[in-house]
């Protein structure tokens, strides 16, 4: 019976049974036909047949058992072996599973982080069915998939691909759950109608929305409510149907509970609440805009070409992805030719749900990268070393192995020895790589949002974790480990149980040089990636954002949330200004609708005269409405022109003020002021650039410079707007006074995200760097600490060969020196080989890098100044105490020995 | 070499299966019964039941390769065949037995 034969036998169960009867019955009968021919009646010829055969059940459990008791037996004896080995050799041991704990325990942190913000399916029915749908609409650096409302319901209707289509959009809402609370402001959900219904997801209480309840007049101001909002904000009130939201100054009645299985459909956001789509022009008010062209809401519903809505569909059983990718090009092609103004050349696209959030956060997706490269890296230097011990081992355990196979033992049998001996160090290593992951995901958690409305999923080393980290253990050691386990038992017989065999340790040699070789190489790309983040970390700190960050205070105020209108939100600010200017260690204060490092927020903007091509990108900037004190409280620099000033208001021509960054973009060379841009959105499209300011950070530190420009508050107003009061004095002393400025304005208009702007610039900056240091700087450290030991290894190794040899150069006269130079030598040529072509792969991986993360600051000579001599000065290190051994060797001792 | 921690009479049944199909071929169970019966001149009758867990066991020790084939009457039928490892422990197992006999032998006329 083959190995494998044998080791399915014990899962076959059933089947194993029916064949174990089988073949009792084909004797039984063969039995009878042989009675029947020599001349027995059927009934003699039967009950003969059975009494010869005895127990047929017995017979059968036997036969089972035989089968079964055999194959534990033997995987019990390969294990017990295996640990005898390893007692025997706790230094090898010992390293073999601290290896693959590093190797195992950093792609187990990757892992969660990974399949927490990616992999995981969404908690539907059947996820795996459900795809997104939408046209990409270009975002700055990165792209969404997208739709607007008029062009959901055509594709709902057209599309027969699907067997239900659900659609949604995030919005910030001001959420009271008594009327006279103070307002908190969270993410709110706009869905259509059938949203639960189509995924699948039934309420635990209540009910989803009625097709009616669609905004107009007083219908659907209803709201559905997630578990966790349930729990958390309403203690989870088993009346909850009779509650009442207030939402943006409005009543809503709870009408249903999500499933506390339903987590939503944003990692980000885990505890929502959910509108119908129809209420979002009531809601989520004119003057907040989170698409590109600045649509006011009221419109928002009607224009087939805003594009802000995300389609989740359920694909019907047996259609395919190209199936539906085929049909939902034939409809964007028809929408194209029926509406030419929004939906020529807008090809719709599927994806699955792993694409499109791969492709939702790029930047993080693309680090994500980055870091999954690193730990992959490491794992090659552990595997590395495993490999190399093992190998070294070989001929130890060849005497063994020619022993066994003389006295008749199979070669699978022995080779499944080996294989059980690799399994058994990863099953030790990959439990011990959780403790290491865990303290991974311990320094990643600290990373966080500087707000109060979007959090970082919590990264957990959860079942599925556990399993990918025994998978990575026991795939990796068995790699690893059946070259070796198999060339070990292809020994010739006679040559292993003589004395020591020489031939094929020069190969050994050559093998494990090269594994050295390779771990320097790997070394190297993970040193270079440590001191290349050292680099930029220092740098974007040294540097600065290019605006104040120490004794200033933030606050996001939204009055549009409680119902408030342009001319009312203006009057409103004018109000919190002058009381925020009153309050004692206020040195000035000023508003904007984004703050730098405060998130993308694009507007289209043109040179005059250039015209939008359709089908192309519109070049989008970063775009904030500032007031005239802006520049001031934030310290930024003038570079030309002038501020605002409170003279740039809605009756005078429009003007605006650009950075450095979008001056030397449109106009490289020429002087900008008087120049004029066109902004493609609401009214009055050209504006005269009045200033130039220096370019400050405004999407992550060490990023590219990104193009800025400001409007003047009263020429493009917003409802939500950062309020920023910068202080002589403490700025922590100045978070609770903001506060209390608009609550005594008005204690209906929400604020959030009110901190310090240390505590702003530390997470965003600080301490999200500080994390990504740290855990970059752990994946180089393990590299080097495996690539020491691993040279050390190789150079002890070829020393205890030469043993006889070095006794030999000195008696006849060989120094101390000498010997040392000529072992360090010998061990450093496959440390160079590797530093060698760890510069080449050094090269590539940080090109590669740099494409998927664009920071300022490239991989420079000076990187690997540090990165190359630290590298070089570590390796001679580790061949150091294995050379000292070998030039101190007794020449008496050495001769002797053989 | 793992072996059951049987007794002698187990030992002596894989013996005879083993020197059955080394010399004969590969053969489904019921053959192989009829076949030292045959030999033995019906002396050693088996409990025919217990051939089969001895069969399966051999299989799994890796001495037997197991196959299903088609029988000379046309119906399915598992055939046993001899390996290598099987042939070493037959050889080892005859040089016991022979050694064993003589060891009896030794005592029976001396004793």
């Amino acid at each position: 019976m083959s190995w494998l034969q044998r080791v399915t036998n014990v899962f076959r169960g059933r089947a194993l049974n029916a064949d174990i009867d089988e073949e009792l019955q084909f004797h039984i009968d063969a039995r009878i036909e042989e009675n029947l021919a020599a001349g027995m009646t059927e009934a003699d010829a039967r009950r003969d047949a059975f009494a010869r055969f005895g127990s047929r059940a017995g017979a059968r459990e036997r036969t089972r058992d035989a089968n079964l008791v055999m194959f534990v037996e033997r995987a019990w004896q390969d294990l017990r072996h295996g640990a005898r080995m390893f007692a025997r050799n706790p230094a090898l041991t010992a390293i073999c599973i601290v290896s693959m704990a590093f190797g195992t325990g950093a792609n187990v942190a990757m892992f969660s982080m990974v399949d927490t913000l990616l992999l995981r399916p969404l908690t539907v029915p059947r996820p795996a069915r459900i795809v997104t749908v939408g046209s990409r609409v270009q975002r700055g650096a990165w792209a969404r998939t997208v739709e607007s409302y008029p062009n959901v319901l055509d594709i709902r209707d057209r599309a027969r691909s699907f067997e239900a289509l659900a659609a949604y959009a995030y919005e910030t809402v001001a959420i009271a759950t008594r009327p006279g609370d103070a307002p908190r402001v969270r993410f709110g959900a706009f869905v259509t109608n059938d949203f639960f219904a189509a995924l699948g997801v039934v309420p635990q209480v209540g009910r989803g929305f009625l097709p009616d309840e669609d905004g107009k007049g007083r219908r659907g101001a209803v709201v559905v409510i997630s578990d966790a909002f349930w729990r958390g904000s309403l203690a989870a009130d088993p009346a909850v149907l009779q509650r009442k939201l207030q939402i943006a100054g409005r009543e809503f009645a709870i009408v249903g509970v999500a499933p506390a299985s339903f987590k939503g459909l944003e990692a980000y956001i885990p505890d929502s609440v959910y509108l119908p789509i129809g209420m979002l022009p009531h809601v989520a008010t004119g003057l907040t805009h989170t698409w590109a062209d600045g649509r006011p809401s009221a419109d928002v519903l009607d224009a087939r070409d805003a594009r802000f809505l995300t389609i989740k569909a359920r694909l019907r059983d047996g259609v395919s992805m190209s199936d539906a990718r085929a049909e939902l090009a034939t409809i964007g092609r028809d929408l194209g030719r029926a509406y030419p103004d929004a939906d020529a050349d807008r090809p719709l696209v599927v994806e699955t749900e792993f694409q499109y959030k791969y492709e939702a956060r790029p930047l993080d997706s693309s680090l994500l990268v980055v870091l999954t490269v690193l730990s992959i890296g490491v794992l090659g230097v552990a595997c590395a070393n495993v490999a190399g011990l093992l190998t070294s081992r070989a001929p130890v355990r060849a005497r063994e192995m020619s022993l066994r196979l003389a006295i008749g033992a199979s070669r699978s049998r022995l080779i499944r020895q080996l294989v059980t001996e690799c399994v058994l160090i990863a099953t030790a290593g990959g439990i011990a790589g959780l403790a290491v992951g865990r303290v991974g995901l311990a320094v990643l958690r600290q990373m966080r949002f500087p707000t109060d409305i979007v959090s970082m999923p919590a990264f957990e080393l959860d079942q599925r974790a556990l399993v990918f980290s025994l998978l990575v253990a026991v795939s990796t050691a068995l790699l690893v480990g059946l070259g070796p386990a198999v060339a070990t038992t292809r020994v010739d017989l006679a040559g292993s149980l003589k004395a020591s065999d020489r031939g094929s340790a020069g190969g050994r040699l050559t093998a494990r040089s090269t594994l050295v070789a390779v771990q320097v190489a790997l070394s190297l790309v993970l040193l270079t990636l440590t001191v290349f983040a050292v680099q930029v970390f220092h740098r974007v700190l040294d540097r600065g954002p290019g605006f104040r960050t120490t004794n200033m205070a933030k606050l996001t105020v939204d009055p549009g949330q409680a119902g408030y209108g342009q001319a009312d939100a203006a009057r409103f600010f004018a109000r919190v200004l002058d009381d925020t200017r009153a309050v004692p260690g206020v040195r000035s204060a000023a508003i904007a609708s984004a703050m730098p490092l405060g998130g993308f927020v694009f507007v289209p903007v043109l040179h005059e005269g250039e015209r939008a091509r359709s089908g192309e990108p519109l070049p989008l900037v970063w775009g904030s409405s500032v007031d005239e004190d802006f520049f001031r409280t934030i310290d930024s620099t003038l570079i030309a022109g002038r501020f605002f000033t409170a003279a740039d208001d809605a009756t005078a021509p429009r003007v605006v003020i650009v950075n450095e960054a979008l001056a030397r973009r449109y106009w490289p060379g020429l002087d900008p002021i008087g120049k004029r841009v066109q902004v493609l959105e609401g009214n009055g499209p050209l504006a005269t650039i009045v200033g130039v300011v220096a370019t400050t950070t405004l999407g992550y530190p060490g990023e590219l410079p990104v193009n800025g420009v400001y409007f003047p508050y009263r020429q493009r107003p917003a409802a939500q707007m950062v309020l920023l009061a910068s202080t002589w004095g403490e700025s922590a002393a100045l978070v609770a006074p903001l506060q209390d400025v608009v609550n005594r304005i008005d204690r209906d208009v929400p604020v959030f995200d009110a901190q310090t702007i240390e505590a702003f610039y530390g997470d965003r900056v600080t301490g999200f760097g500080t994390v990504m240091l740290r855990v970059v700087s752990a994946m180089g450290l393990m590299g080097m600490v495996l690539t020491m030991v691993g040279l050390y290894g190789l150079v002890s190794y070829s020393v205890r060969r030469r043993t006889r040899e070095l006794g030999i150069r000195i008696a006849i006269g060989a120094t101390y020196a000498r010997i040392m130079t000529m072992v360090l030598r010998q061990g450093m040529r496959p440390a160079l080989a590797g530093v060698v072509a760890g510069l080449g792969l050094s090269f590539v991986t940080a090109r590669y890098m740099n494409q998927l993360v664009p920071f300022a600051h490239h991989v420079n000579a000076a990187t690997y100044y540090v990165a190359v001599p630290l590298l070089v000065v570590v390796t001679l290190g580790a061949a150091f105490l294995p050379a000292r051994r070998a030039a101190l060797v007794n020449p008496t001792d050495a001769l002797r020995c053989e | 070499m793992p072996k059951h921690s049987n007794d002698r009479l187990q030992g002596t049944l894989d013996l005879v299966v083993l020197k059955t199909l080394a010399a004969r071929g590969p053969m489904h169970g019921y053959a192989i019964g009829a076949h030292i019966e045959r030999v033995s001149n019906d002396a050693l009758r088996l409990e025919e039941g217990s051939l089969y867990p001895a069969l399966h066991r051999m299989a799994q020790a890796g001495w037997l390769r197991a196959e299903w084939g088609q029988s000379e009457n046309g119906r399915r039928a598992r055939y046993y065949a001899i390996t290598a490892a099987g042939r070493r422990q037959l050889a080892e197992e005859e040089k016991n037995w022979a050694s064993l006999i003589g060891a009896v032998a030794q005592v029976l006329r001396h004793a």
